[in-house]
């Protein structure tokens, strides 16, 4: 499986920490763990038993659920195409295993690249008929032999992400230090 | 590197095995809850004054998870606080640059190698008001047992302003050397402290620091800037310091090489000083400091009663020596404990002092002027005062061949000879003390007298208040 953190690659440990403060400065998301130093709080078990790891793990305030992150600081497209497919199999397969274990954790699973792929079918990338089709085409036995749950695919259209990162976008995102002047008015975590 | 969590916890310091065991939870919020609970108990062990609180965030890029507050000249302070799971994480997120602004303390959960330390420092700069630094480090730096050592000890104000004011990198070797300023060879402890002290801190506490660690390093030498021990003459150490430099010097006494530093402290130093240090400097030998200051400090009150602390005899034969005991200064004089004290009230006099006659102390007495004597007998009670002291004597003398009765001398009046300036000691044989604003080694020979009976000897009270 293609989703291992980055951690033999210093500039793949970059990446991580940049998309992290990229999407916590949008002051929506919160992104306690990664990888590297919480290597247990970012993995899932699928439905084969098998265990995935995922390159951060936290939580969108709006909708209180939990996020798991994939990224790939990439300077070019790579495998990207099969391993985005892997990720999309691996989103269902752990959400599935988990409904069957105790009720649907309402994950949401967020794709972030520095490189574009699959451009021709990029706006159905993270559709319903993709993850299906990523499911059919997987050979590593994420179903662990099971049909595919028509109910549980219905739930996982609206819950996977796919963003495009590009290091300039730091250029027109608030500071530190002007989040740190308005994080406490805007409130998004709901504090009393 | 994060920590093994599959390691022996057999030597693991508190906060290493607490954050290893927070790591270990099932549940997000327990391991976020376990991790901030570990990190502000080393915190606060490091400064018990500060106060901790967590925020409602964990590991964000710009949101503190704790944030340490304190008063300081009235004014509330505080700084942030960023948990990390590594240095190497603070490296690799550049949040040495990016939280600048906020001159926080970043602490790592892990135990770094020397490449990411290296990294990081490339990423701080000279100027960083930033620190950095791991559990690791923080926890080679061990808990005092006293309370009264935390600003006593040179380690100790360094512990007390680490989460404050520390910046720059404060790594594993960092805070060994820092703690090797407590261990022997103080020379080249003290260089190395002095080095890490300009590393980690700025402004006022460094310079408090520096100075203290410079003054010391003097202190050790063979030939030590008489230009500074003068300086020390004219502008003594205020009482912050004193507390810090006096036990440090007396610990390492047998490393002193040049007596002009003993009468550089002495210089400093009041029996209100000691007083009001007493609990850092018990069990120390005072004797080197103390005899040297004896003719210059004033004492209140002194007092010569049996000696309790000589179990054996043994002990009852060492030398002579001063040390702070009960928050007075005392010399064990072999079977005897001679304490001195501010004032009055410091020192209660006993009713079971021996009573005194003429013919034993008119020899001892006349080492020194006297002023006043009271003598009692079966049917009266004389108080006898003359400014002359020899025409005093002879009044004594005469009133032992005029009246019939059996005198002893309930008290004396004592000045050195031909020396107003040193103070006037009343000395009370029953209540086996000696009151008034005299020299403690006008004290010393006075409280003597006491001992009359069994007198001590003169090396012993040249030993104690020097030659």
């Amino acid at each position: 499986m293609a989703l291992r953190a980055e951690s033999a690659h210093e500039e793949g440990r970059k990446g991580v920490f940049n998309t992290k403060r990229w999407l916590e400065s949008t002051t929506h998301i919160e992104l306690n763990f990664d990888a590297y130093d919480w290597a247990p709080e970012c993995t899932i078990s699928c439905l084969d038993g098998g265990l995935q790891t995922f390159d951060l793990k936290g939580q969108i305030y709006k909708s209180k659920s939990m996020l798991f992150v994939e990224n790939k600081a990439y300077t070019s497209v790579g495998s990207q195409a099969k391993d985005y497919q892997d990720f999309l199999a691996i989103a269902y397969s752990a959400t599935a295993a988990e409904i069957s274990r105790t009720q649907d954790p309402r994950w949401q699973f967020m794709w972030v690249t520095t490189y574009p792929f699959a451009q021709g079918k990029w706006p159905k990338l993270t559709k319903r008929s993709q993850i299906k089709a990523a499911l059919e085409e997987d050979t590593t036995g994420l179903l662990n032999g099971d049909p595919i749950d028509e109910e549980v695919l219905d739930l996982m259209a609206d819950r996977v992400w796919l963003l495009v990162y590009n290091k300039r976008q730091q250029e027109f995102t608030l500071t530190p230090q002007e989040l740190n002047m308005i994080e406490a008015k805007l409130n998004r975590k709901g504090k009393a | 590197m994060t920590i093994d969590v599959r390691g022996s916890a057999q030597d693991e310091a508190p906060v290493v095995s607490a954050v290893r065991q927070a790591k270990a939870y099932s549940r997000s919020a327990d391991v976020i809850e376990g991790v901030k609970t570990a990190v502000i108990d080393e915190l606060k062990r490091l400064d018990p004054t500060l106060k901790i609180r967590k925020t409602d965030y964990f590991n964000h890029s710009y949101a503190p998870d704790l944030v340490a507050v304190w008063r300081e000249a009235g004014k509330e302070q505080e700084r942030r606080i960023f948990i990390r799971g590594s240095l190497s994480s603070v490296v690799a997120a550049e949040d040495v640059e990016s939280l600048a602004d906020q001159e926080p303390l970043l602490i790592g959960l892990g135990d770094e190698k020397k490449k990411v330390l290296a990294d990081l420092r490339k990423q701080l700069p000279a100027s960083t008001r930033t620190l950095a630094t791991e559990v690791s480090a923080t926890s080679r730096i061990p808990t005092l047992t006293r309370d009264q050592q935390r600003d006593t000890q040179l380690s100790g104000l360094v512990r007390a302003n680490i989460v404050r004011g520390g910046r720059g990198l404060l790594s594993d070797r960092a805070a060994d050397r820092i703690v090797a300023v407590e261990e022997d060879e103080p020379l080249e402890a003290l260089k190395a402290f002095q080095t890490t002290v300009r590393q980690l801190f700025t402004g006022a506490t460094a310079e408090r620091l520096n100075r203290t660690a410079g003054l010391l390093m003097q202190f050790f030498e063979e030939h030590p800037s008489q230009e500074t021990l003068a300086l020390l003459r004219e502008e003594p150490l205020l009482d912050g310091e004193l507390r810090v430099v006096l036990p440090y010097v007396l610990r390492r006494a047998s490393e002193v090489r040049a007596p002009e530093v003993w009468d550089a402290l002495a210089s400093m130093l009041t029996l209100e000083r000691l007083e009001s240090m007493s609990p850092s400097l018990a069990d120390l030998d005072l004797t080197p400091i103390v005899a040297r200051a004896a003719k210059s400090m004033t004492a209140g009150r002194s007092a010569l009663f049996p000696n309790v602390e000589v179990a054996n005899d043994e002990q009852a034969e060492l030398p002579p020596s001063w040390k702070v005991r009960n928050g007075r200064l005392v010399a064990d004089v072999h079977r005897w404990a001679l304490w001195m004290g501010t004032d009055a009230r410091k020192i209660r006099a006993r009713d079971d002092g021996t009573d005194a006659r003429w013919d034993e102390l008119s020899a001892p007495l006349r080492s020194f002027d006297l002023t006043a004597i009271e003598l009692h007998g079966l049917s009266r009670q004389l108080a006898v005062g003359n400014e002359d002291p020899d025409t005093l004597r002879e009044d004594v003398e005469r009133i032992r061949e005029t009246i019939e009765d059996d005198f002893h001398v309930a008290a004396v009046t004592v000045r050195e000879k031909g020396d107003a300036d040193a103070g006037e000691v009343k000395v009370e044989f029953e209540g086996a003390i000696g009151t008034g604003k005299a020299t403690v080694a006008l004290h010393v020979r006075a409280a003597a007298l006491l001992a009359v009976r069994h007198p001590l000897a003169d090396e012993d009270i040249e030993t104690l208040i020097g030659g």
